[in-house]
């Protein structure tokens, strides 16, 4: 009995083992790509731990003086990383601001001031915005920035994600709010404030967590986000970080991968540190369905 | 709503909400109108005259081979995704949930992949399956498990599981976060309960914590297949629908179809079709939330 019980507890932790492994092994092996000369990467089988690391990738990718010219020369797309790499923290930062400022006004608005079966209706609409694929609604929105003449701009960018992503935070700050205790603004109410000014000096500053909290998502979605900036955008003027990185992986000739993982990492560092600072909300969010896995 | 001072908004905070009405209108629902307008239009870039094609969009839709291949392509990676990533995601909650020495710690490190773009996961796993410098093949060339390295996306039905077993990986912290969260939930007393009569970790684990992890589990499935229902980033890296149009998936075919064949009629109603499936599914969900009485 004793026997077997032991067994049994080794082949699970096997089991759960394979599954980290699944799971932490291939950022980690990025990682170390991103520390290894090309040559090492090129061994068969590879060097799992590099003999001789080197930062070098890192240096051509952001063309500080280590760069390797002939890397840079051989991959040019590269050079759009530092734009585009600005330009993903400019929409992404437009995007959070816009979002959180007048998600906020609205979720509010919403809580309080709309009857509840209407409330009920237009909560559900929010919800039902999130399950359309965006790539159905990417057609019309392409074709309406077309005729505006704002395709390849940041602009179009920041409004087309507000847009997008107004519903989710709308959504999750009108949750907030209605948990929120409701008595100060009853008080500020009888001392004569006026809501907008009950809104701004005292719901907002109570707010702080749920604000954080929706701006990390905002911004770890538009900073992820693919497919939006792959339709709305052309040249490295507007490419979001995502485009440039698949830019870079040009499927005629074989990359340098070295350089790509540097990159890749740089791309994946943003939203892993926000994630990490607001891992509680990330994961409460998860659980009430909310969010995007 | 207790206080009647509270019942009315002021006229200034009506005004700042129109922003976010009209971004949303302009963003949100005034696509969706138009995508289904489009689906019933004759149009295509390039060809200049175009007109109301009635349901010729959508008898292309349902008929055409090509479709109904994106469509049980979608349906497949949508399935085996969403049974590996759940599969996985309960081991690693069972193991969390074990009394471990350092669970916390590894929780945070399971929100990783969650925070890591999807555009990064295709780029690590494009390198993982290279051909010829690829990790997959040092790992199984080293262990002998294959004579030589393998161009693993260049048939339809390796590249297929390849693209599901690197897209299953971005799924896994939600399966692990809503389960471990449902297990955290199922009161001791029922284990030590089953102990005294007698009942092993087999059975307890099939008479107690799986029927008990029923709503959790519902929710990881219904939630991971309406998002890979709609996966594009992968496959556009790792395949672009290929080889052949073996991993040719509807959100790809629509991105497809309309920007790169500019066949844009065509694509909006694959679009619409895309989009009521997923409403189908949401359906579902929403009244099996409702069967079982709340998520957790």
């Amino acid at each position: 009995m004793k026997a077997s019980r032991t067994g049994k507890i080794v082949a699970l932790w096997g089991m759960a083992l394979i599954c980290l492994f699944y799971l932490l092994a291939p950022p980690g092996w990025m990682l170390i790509s991103s520390f290894s000369p090309a040559a090492e990467l090129h061994a068969r089988p590879p060097h799992w731990l590099p003999h001789q690391p080197t930062i070098e990738h890192y240096e051509t990718l952001f063309q500080t003086q280590g760069a390797n010219p002939r890397a840079l020369q051989q991959n040019p797309q590269v050079r759009a990383f530092p734009r585009s790499f600005l330009n993903s923290f400019i929409i992404a930062t437009a995007t959070t601001l816009i979002c959180v400022v007048f998600g906020a006004i609205s979720a509010y608005s919403l809580s309080r001031f709309v009857k509840q079966d209407r409330q009920r209706w237009i909560l559900l609409g929010l919800l039902a915005t999130r399950m359309i694929p965006v790539v159905s609604v990417l057609i019309p929105i392409y074709f309406a920035l077309q005729r505006l003449g704002m395709l390849n701009t940041l602009t179009a960018l920041i409004i087309v994600y507000s847009g997008l992503l107004l519903p989710f935070v709308i959504w999750i700050l009108e949750s907030y709010y209605r948990d929120f205790p409701i008595d100060l603004e009853e008080a500020a109410a009888v001392d004569g404030c006026t809501p907008l000014r009950t809104f701004v000096s005292i719901v907002l500053p109570l707010s702080r967590n749920g604000l954080f909290a929706a701006a990390a998502f905002v911004f770890i979605s538009v900073w992820s986000d693919f497919i939006v900036g792959l339709t709305l955008t052309s040249s490295d003027r507007a490419w979001p970080i995502s485009v440039a990185l698949a830019q870079a992986l040009n499927p005629i000739t074989e990359p340098n991968w070295g350089l790509l993982n540097a990159a890749g990492l740089v791309a994946a560092l943003v939203p892993a540190i926000l994630a990490f600072l607001f891992r509680g909300a990330v994961m409460r969010g998860m659980l009430s369905g909310a969010i995007k896995g | 709503m207790a206080s009647s001072a509270l019942r009315r908004s002021d006229f200034l905070l009506r005004v700042l909400n129109t922003p976010a009405i009209l971004l949303i209108l302009a963003f949100s629902i005034a696509p969706i109108v138009y995508v289904f307008y489009l689906s019933f239009q004759d149009l295509r870039i390039g060809m200049g005259a175009s007109g109301f094609a009635g349901l010729d969009n959508y008898r292309f839709a349902l008929e055409d081979a090509s479709v109904t291949r994106a469509i049980t392509n979608t349906l497949y990676f949508a399935a085996l995704s969403v049974l590996l990533a759940t599969l996985i995601g309960l081991g690693i909650a069972l193991l969390l949930n074990s009394d471990m020495p350092g669970a916390g710690w590894l929780v945070s490190a399971i929100v990783l992949p969650w925070a890591i773009p999807e555009i990064v996961n295709a780029l690590m796993w494009q390198w993982i399956y290279n051909p010829t410098y690829g990790a997959l093949n040092g790992i199984l060339y080293s262990f002998g498990l294959i004579p030589d390295y393998r161009a693993w996306l260049s048939s339809p039905v390796s590249a297929m599981h390849a693209v599901i077993f690197a897209y299953a990986w971005k799924l896994v912290p939600f399966a692990v976060i809503i389960l471990y969260a449902g297990l955290t939930a199922i009161p001791t007393e029922y284990y030590e309960a089953a102990e005294i009569d007698g009942a092993g970790d087999v059975a307890q684990f099939f008479h107690i914590t799986l029927p008990l992890l029923a709503a959790p589990l519902g929710v990881v499935v219904l939630f991971c297949m309406v998002w890979s229902m709609r996966a594009f980033d992968i496959v556009y890296l790792l395949t672009r629908g290929g080889p052949g149009d073996g991993t040719m998936v509807l959100s790809y075919f629509v991105f497809a179809k309309a920007f790169e064949f500019g066949d844009v009629g065509a694509g909006a109603a694959v679009a619409c079709l895309l989009a009521v499936m997923t409403f189908v599914l949401t359906g579902l969900y929403m009244r099996a939330l409702r069967n079982t009485g709340g998520a957790q």
